[in-house]
């Protein structure tokens, strides 16, 4: 058998059980007609996904035990990407100087952070300053100093530490891909490179509409990584205004989803749409390659953010056609 | 020997107000083992645990602290005596943390100046060399001037940024994957650019003479002396405290680990409106020494009663467990390690260490037989015993005398099988007799086994088991019928001939066993709906399971001869080693170095081969048939600081 075929034999005869187990739209919205949230988490955990958070890390924490070598370096890189986030709470902790034992339960059990007392000595900060400074260099420490060391003194911006950190966490996925096969390379483009298309134009739209940035620094918090989104298109959407983005765009798949542009989450939802389209075409394509692993992981996250969906608009008293209507997934 | 301390079971009384004092009476002395009364279903109505949540919280938290304390001043090892009061240690922390966060955080600032300051001199020496100097620089009106460090890899992302700003950017040097650089912007674009360089990770470099500062490089090097002596002074100050906080940071962590051993044992105490009880085991006999303790600490403010075990209802039913103390002799004592590390025998049961001691020896000598290996193994447990590590010291000793007698019984000294005569046999030269030897060492140690487990069912008062027991005496009649044939067969070598005689020895303790496990089986599976074909089947299928082991088991001990043998022929080979080197003067060197070496090798890994199969035949074919292992341990509470000595509160 070819080396591929090898590496990916038995994670994707694992993996295509799996995806069976997927919950499909019915199901969801069966999920949605559920009379509170209460009703819903009784739901969830009569379905074995208690705990959201917890079974993406589990999902990933089973194919990373399939593989071995670079596409596990990409898998776990994928799945220590959380750790930014775990950061960005950090930050907001140290910001608005919340006590450490209110913040660390909100950490994700990924990276350092999240899985060590590092992360109890920076929630222990005492301003963000001393967050960042407490931070372990790697992946984010010595990064976000460099931010703090160039900013004008005792003024460092929350929003920008987190921007770039989230710009470090992409990015490392995507050197981690640029070692990989010609081919795997390729395949992970088609699922990780739309993925993070996807993330850098919410990007640009969030950090545009709501911190106002100019082009310059829109292109400076830029992921400089993906698959149809290239240098001439970031300098499109960073000196361009977000109307003329779809037109712009009309080559990608993504010109549909950025029209109309200005709800955010409703252009979340319809890009990870096309996110889940693209996932669903690298499954029905070739199966040795990383892209399958890659689509599959994808689908898990995108079902959780639609269990998310559902369970905050019931917390919050939303109709079910509200919550329908954010739904990604499509039926099984 | 071969009986546990006789245990009995106490129950405490004492007032609430009393109690705190009391635990720590009972913690000093060390010896009830607790028992977790709330637990206990004739208990669970009559009281509630007691509630430590906060106390322990609050002890945990100052742990923490001073954790972080020690950590941080990292104080030389003291011995803290008496240990402070709790309360005291929570007066003083705050002084201790203040102390400590002052030091801490002028440190930091202090190596952040220092940093910046070098970045600052070697940033300035850099420009200079490229020729660019900072005055000039901060004069620049029209233009926004910038300096600093970019790493090699964000330049690509500086340059898409600013593609569409007039800009201009000058390398000043470079260092490992770093860049300094200058990039110069219009004066109006002066902010935006400011906001991308930060974006991007661009560390300024805010340089003497340069847009935002004054002075010049010699101001700069007088700076960084400056910066560097208040540092040394804030070192010396962090000595000082180090040492004054040495004996109250040792001294709190070890109250503060007693403090919630202390709370730990709360826990297992019942509470009333008025009073907790607290129950537990302790040796026979010295209730008296816990009863005087504490009338000195708190007066006849207590109720203690004591009660021996077999007039305990629930221990004579089985549903307590007393907690087992072994007590042997100090030579016996290394190897109460060895049958603890299998489990402890249950209340009433023979203490197998005795024979653990004896049959391990024995077995250790016969397969590792060598009068020199032996003296060296015996003189590094003498060495071990009294150095470093008593017990091991004691079992090496030990295991090394019993190698030194069986290395007399083959005559070998080091493998030089011609020094001595050998006062039985030379494992490589009689084979058979030695085999006949391992399977004679296993009949008798699974005739012992048997036995006593037949007699650990009587100490039981489990008759049933004593009998018909899988292990029972009936199976081990079996087993003695077969073992009678076999030694038969391997003395006079009349196999089949005898068979017939010994035939009826075998079977009828089988047959009689066999009947017994199917009615017992019947009977009690008949309230569930078992038939008697399963009964028969699962009584065939333990038979033929007693069979199998009891041969298997048997035969295993063979091994004993088999490492015996491949003891001596490492040696042999050690030997043709040495042999096949020239007779020169370098040859004998050499050949000496190998006999040498391959003697230290065959001591190191032939003694740890020898030593894990000698545990195997006690672990797997002795201990299977009367010890199970499941008894409790004799744990009493007492107090330890961190350092692992008793607490001396």
């Amino acid at each position: 058998m070819a080396p591929a075929l090898l590496d990916y034999a038995y994670a994707q005869a694992r993996l295509r059980a799996r995806l069976g187990r997927l919950a499909g739209r019915r199901a969801i919205e069966t999920l949605a007609a559920a009379p509170d949230e209460a009703g819903v988490l009784r739901e969830l955990e009569a379905r074995g996904r208690p705990d959201l958070e917890e079974s993406v890390l589990r999902a990933f924490d089973d194919v990373l035990a399939m593989l071995a070598g670079a596409p596990a370096e990409v898998v776990a890189r994928y799945r220590d990407r959380r750790e930014w986030e775990n950061v960005a709470v950090l930050l907001r902790g140290a910001e608005r100087g919340l006590p450490a034992d209110e913040v660390l339960p909100l950490l994700q059990p990924v990276g350092e952070l999240g899985t060590t007392p590092a992360g109890r000595a920076v929630a222990e900060a005492g301003s963000l300053a001393e967050a960042v400074a407490r931070l372990p260099a790697q992946p984010y420490g010595e990064l976000l100093r460099r931010v703090v060391a160039a900013g004008p003194r005792g003024a460092v911006e929350r929003f920008r530490l987190e921007a770039v950190a989230e710009r470090e966490a992409w990015e490392r996925i995507w050197r981690a891909v640029e070692s990989l096969g010609a081919a795997d390379r390729r395949s992970a483009a088609r699922v990780l490179g739309a993925k993070l298309d996807c993330v850098g134009l919410l990007r640009f739209l969030r950090l545009r509409t709501e911190h106002g940035l100019g082009p310059e620094e829109l292109l400076a918090l830029a992921i400089r990584a993906g698959h149809r989104i290239g240098q001439r298109e970031r300098a499109l959407l960073a000196h361009e205004p977000p109307s003329e983005w779809s037109g712009r765009l009309a080559h990608t798949p993504y010109a549909d989803a950025l029209e109309p542009w200005d709800d955010a989450v409703a252009v979340e939802a319809r890009l990870s749409r096309v996110l889940r389209a693209a996932a669903r075409r690298e499954l029905a394509g070739t199966p040795f390659r990383i892209g399958l692993i890659l689509a599959y992981l994808l689908l898990i996250e995108l079902q959780a953010s639609d269990l998310r969906r559902v369970r905050e608009g019931r917390r919050l008293g939303r109709s079910a056609e509200w919550i329908c209507t954010g739904l990604v997934s499509g039926d099984a | 020997m071969f009986r546990a301390t006789p245990m009995e079971r106490v129950l405490l009384l004492v007032p609430r107000a009393r109690f705190d004092a009391a635990l720590e009476v009972v913690a000093r002395l060390g010896l009830l083992h607790l028992l977790d009364l709330p637990a206990r279903e004739e208990w669970r109505r009559g009281v509630r645990p007691c509630e430590v949540g906060e106390r322990r919280l609050q002890a945990q938290d100052a742990l923490r602290q001073v954790d972080a304390l020690i950590e941080f001043f990292r104080p030389p090892a003291r011995r803290p005596e008496p240990l402070p009061d709790v309360d005291e240690v929570a007066r003083e922390l705050p002084t201790w943390l203040a102390e400590h966060e002052a030091i801490r955080g002028e440190r930091a600032r202090l190596h952040d100046r220092i940093e910046e300051l070098e970045r600052a001199h070697a940033s300035a020496v850099a420009l200079a060399a490229a020729g660019i100097a900072p005055a000039r620089l901060a004069e620049l009106r029209i233009l926004h001037p910038a300096c600093g460090w970019l790493r090699e890899q964000d330049q690509p992302r500086l340059e898409e940024a600013l593609a569409r700003m007039p800009h201009r950017i000058v390398t000043a040097a470079s260092r490992a994957e770093e860049r300094l650089l200058v990039v110069v912007a219009h004066a109006r674009d002066g902010a935006a650019l400011d906001r991308t360089l930060e974006s991007v990770g661009f560390a300024r470099v805010w340089l003497p003479g340069g847009p935002h500062q004054s002075g010049d490089v010699s101001s700069l090097e007088r700076d960084l002396d400056e910066a560097r002596r208040s540092l040394a002074a804030l070192e010396r100050r962090f000595d000082r405290a180090r040492e004054r906080l040495a004996t109250p940071l040792r001294g709190a962590r070890a109250a503060l680990g007693v403090e919630l051993q202390l709370v730990d044992a709360c826990t297992l105490a019942g509470r009333s409106e008025s009073a907790v009880f607290l129950s537990g085991w302790l040796p026979a006999g010295r209730a008296g020494e816990l009863r005087e303790a504490l009338g000195e600490a708190i007066g006849g403010c207590f109720h203690l009663r004591a009660d021996d075990p077999r007039s305990l209802a629930s221990v004579m039913a089985g549903r307590d467990a007393v907690p087992v103390q072994l007590h042997n002799p100090a030579l016996l004592r290394p190897f109460e390690r060895l049958t603890a590390e299998y489990g402890v025998p249950r209340w009433r049961e023979i203490d197998p260490t005795p024979l653990v001691a004896v049959s391990f020896c024995a077995m250790f000598g016969l397969m590792f037989g060598d009068v020199g290996q032996g003296a060296v193994l015996a003189a590094a447990g003498a060495w071990l015993a009294r150095r470093r590590a008593p017990d091991a010291g004691l079992l090496l000793l030990q295991c090394g005398v019993a190698s030194l007698a069986f290395g007399f019984a083959y005559g070998s000294v080091f493998g030089v099988e011609g020094w001595l005569p050998a006062l039985w046999l030379r494992p490589l030269e009689d084979l058979p007799r030695l085999l006949r030897t391992g399977a004679a060492i296993g009949l008798s140690m699974i005739s012992l086994s048997f036995a006593l487990g037949v007699l650990n069912a009587a100490l039981r008062r489990d008759w049933g088991d004593a009998v018909f027991g899988i292990h029972g005496l009936l199976a081990a009649a079996a087993y003695w019928g077969a073992a009678a044939w076999a030694l038969r067969w391997l003395v006079t070598g009349e196999g089949a001939e005898a068979a017939a005689r010994f035939w009826p020895l075998l079977m009828l303790p089988l047959a009689i066993l066999l009947g017994a496990r199917v009615m017992v089986g019947w009977r009690s599976a008949d309230g569930d709906g078992g038939s008697l074909t399963t009964s028969m089947l699962q009584a065939v299928a333990d038979l033929a399971d007693v069979v199998i082991r009891g041969v298997a088991n048997t035969v295993s001990f063979v091994r004993l001869a088999a490492f015996a043998v491949s003891h001596a022929g490492l040696l042999f080979a050690v030997f043709a080693l040495a042999e096949m080197l020239p007779s020169s003067v370098g040859g004998s060197v050499g050949r000496a170095l190998v006999l040498v070496l391959g003697n230290a090798f065959v001591i190191a890994l032939e003694g740890l081969i020898v030593s894990i199969q000698g545990v195997r035949l006690v672990y797997y074919e002795f201990f299977s048939r009367f010890h199970e292992g499941t008894g409790v341990r004799y744990q009493p509470l007492q107090l330890r600081t961190s350092s692992g000595e008793e607490a001396a509160r």
